[in-house]
Parts: C-alpha cells; structure tokens; sequence
C-alpha cells in the first residue's frame, strides 16, 4: 500500500453517502470509498483497516441468458469497475449466450460496459459448444476458456475476493 | 413449502421464531452475509420464503445480514402481499423479523421502476438503492448466496 | 485447507444447475480444497437418484463427490414437505435444520449457490 493513493474520510451518521454504505453508528470510517468500521475506534485499529485498504477483486457468475439477471449481473460489474474494484464475470451455462455478439438490449449494453472499463469476460467452451456456438461469436474481449470448471475453481478460491452467482 | 399450514412451534429446527431475540443486546457481527434474491413473487413461494429464513437463521447466530431485492425479487417487500386467497402462508411477519433484528433489505431501484413500483409500495425500512450498491454490498459482506 | 461452500437449490435434469454444482464440487475436491453441498428447496432431490444409468446424472455425481470427501448435508424441512426421507435417498446424507447451513457459511473462505 506504501506507494498507493488512499483516501480516508470520517462521515457523520446523518450524511446520504453514510446512509447508502449502511452505517449504524458514527464516526463512519471509510477508505478508498468504502466503509471499513464505524463506532469508535481505536489509533491502531484505524491505521490498520487503512492498511487493508485495497481495491476488491469481485467474480461475478453467470448462469442465466440474455435478460433481467443477465443484465443485473453485468450491471453490478460495471459499477463495481467504476468504483475501482476489480471485476471478471464467468459466464458458465446458459450465462455464455449473454457474451454472444451481435445481441440488442440492456444485457449487450452492460457487457460492453464491462468490456470498456477493463472488467474480464470469461466464457465456458464447453458450453459454448454444447449450444452450436463458436468462440468466433462472442464480443470482442470477451475470452473462450476451454478447462471452464478448473479455471473458475482457481478464480473463486485463489483470486476472488468475493463472489455472486446470478 | 408444500406444507404451508406448519408452524414455527410444529418446526423449530427449520422456522425460526425471532420473538424473543429481538429484545437481545447485539454485539459485533462474526460473520456477514449478503442474500440475494432475484424472484420474489408467490408464484415463486420457496425462493422468498427460503431466502429470508436463511437470513433469519444469520441474524439469529449473530451474524449480519442484507437482502438484496433484484429483478422480480422486489416484489418480495410489496406491503400489501396478501397470499391467502392463493392458499400460501404470508412472508411479512419474517421480513418484519429480518428488519427488526437489524437486517437491511434494499431494492434496486431500477427494478422497482422498470415493474411500475414506487419505493412507498415497499415495507418500511426497505432502502430503494441503484444498482451500483450490489456491488458495494458484495464487497463488504463475507459471502453471498442466491435464491 | 481453504473451504468452499455449495448451495444446491433446484433439482436434478430439469436444468444444468445440479450437475454444475456436484461438477464444481468434484473439481474444487480435487484441487484439495475442503467442500461442503447443502441441498436446499428442490436441491433435496438430487440425493434421491440412486439407481445407475445409461446417461449423465446427478446422482452419480454425487456419489463420486461423497465417495471424494465432499460432505453432503439435505435441509429437513425442504425433505420433509416433498416426502423425500432418509431411505428415499443415498445413504450418508444427514437431514438436518438449518443452522447446520448457517454453521458452513460462517466458516467457509467461498460460497457458490446454483439456482435459477
């Protein structure tokens, strides 16, 4: 973190950003723009959540086709990017369909959100295939991954800090 | 459920009554979970009525949790459900639980809007949120399941 | 060694979702990884296919994914309201309320749950 932007702000309780992190209690402590304790807290409690401070690293799957989840799921991506966190969506099962080019309407908007503010695509071959669909059809940036299950496996235990399945 | 006419009494190991954890004094959270829920309707029954007993279930082993209403998952807060004509059990007494024992429920906004919903159809306490907060609540939550 | 947590909340051959968990469970097992499978709403009737057959089938799976390790637990209510019992189902499944779902949360590194 040593060489790293961090920014660090107490909010009152009453202030609307409070209010949207969920703070219960004042003084909020809120770090690179996220709530990292509230109460009172102690010096060394405050420098270490300040030293925790990190951007996440979120995996967000998708098992559902082009629509309201697919669109939700991609969605929540994209603002997570515009955040500062990092964020990879999988799309696993009827999910890859949501990663196929050419496609009209909120989920093809959100994917290329993602696509443009740097989040990775990452769609099951084995899937892709079992529907009649090649590589050649996804959106550009989007990544056939071939091994679908082990790669995903090392994404959500080793990579991930957090993660949703929609 | 199939059996909708069980009680919590009849079922204690599975339906949680939080009458008398209400009043409790609430410590630090061990652990946080964020539930989200992405079909709400009674045609859907099982996918609300489990996703706010695991929530409960959170709550009542002193954990924190928040219910994310997406998609048709925001119908879940509807104040005036009324599913007796349809022969189900009513949700609102364990979503009025959830948020008593210090539960959030928040519902993307967008999803109200695009269902024709205003945030004042909602129970008291529900937060109408843009979606951009899912993001924020998976960041802060330990783990997250889906219903 | 790291735990990953399954939620199971659809049954078996009406959609891939059973096969994808029990097919991320096996996997995660073999990565060495410490596995838990909670079968929640219709999950529960994955352990009731127990005969072999000539196709791919959750229950195979599943028996592959206790035979490796993957601790298999069944949501008592969600069993008990579709008549689905112990003897209906793949022995070594325990029945068991909700708490004990609460219990792997609480001490898993990673949830994943397969609904839709």
């Amino acid at each position: 973190m040593a060489d790293e932007q961090v920014e660090v702000r107490f909010l009152p309780v009453a202030s609307p950003e409070a209010a949207s992190l969920g703070v219960r209690s004042a003084p909020a402590l809120v770090v690179n723009r996220k709530l990292s304790a509230y109460g009172q807290l102690e010096r060394e409690e405050i420098l270490e959540l300040i030293n925790q401070a990190k951007p996440s690293r979120l995996g967000i799957i998708l098992t559902k086709p082009p629509g309201g989840e697919a669109a939700s799921a991609l969605g929540t991506a994209a603002e997570a990017l515009a955040w500062g966190d990092q964020a990879c969506i999988f799309c696993l099962s009827d999910g890859v369909l949501a990663a196929c080019r050419n496609q009209h309407g909120p989920t093809a908007e959100q994917l290329e959100t993602v696509l443009r503010r740097g989040g990775e695509v990452l769609v099951s071959a084995p899937h892709l295939r079992a529907g009649g669909l090649s590589p050649e059809r996804l959106v550009p940036g989007a990544v056939a991954v071939e091994e679908a299950l082990d790669v995903l496996v090392d994404r959500v235990m080793e990579e991930w800090d957090k993660v949703m399945v929609l | 459920m199939a059996d909708e006419n069980q009680t919590a009494e009849e079922c204690p190991e599975c339906v949680i009554d939080l009458s008398k954890l209400k009043n409790r004094p609430r410590g630090p959270a061990s652990f946080s979970v964020l539930i989200l829920l992405a079909r709400g309707t009674y045609g859907r029954y099982d996918d609300g009525y489990s996703a706010i007993q695991v929530g409960n279930a959170v709550l009542a082993s002193e954990g924190d949790a928040t219910l994310v209403l997406l998609e048709d998952g925001v119908y879940f807060a509807l104040r005036e459900q009324d599913p007796v004509g349809i022969g189900y059990a009513n949700n609102a007494g364990f979503i009025r639980d959830f948020l008593d024992l210090g539960g959030r429920v928040v519902a993307v906004r967008s999803a109200l809007a695009a269902r024709g919903l205003e945030p004042e159809d909602l129970f008291e306490g529900v937060e109408p949120v843009p979606l951009a907060q899912v993001a924020r609540e998976l960041a802060r939550h330990d783990v997250a399941v889906t219903f | 060694m790291k735990t990953l947590t399954v939620l199971l909340n659809r049954g078996p051959f009406v959609s891939e979702y059973a096969d994808l968990a029990l097919k991320v469970a096996l996997k995660a097992r073999e990565k060495g990884y410490a596995v838990n499978l909670y079968c929640y709403i219709d999950g529960v009737w994955a352990p009731h296919v127990k005969a072999d057959k000539p196709y791919e089938n959750a229950g195979r799976l599943l028996r592959e994914a206790m035979a490796r390790g993957v601790e298999v637990k069944v949501c008592a209510r969600c069993a008990e309201s579709r008549d689905v019992t112990p003897e209906d189902t793949l022995p070594g499944i325990p029945q068991v309320g909700l708490f004990d779902f609460i219990n792997w949360l609480k001490s898993s590194d990673q949830v994943l749950t397969f609904t839709g």
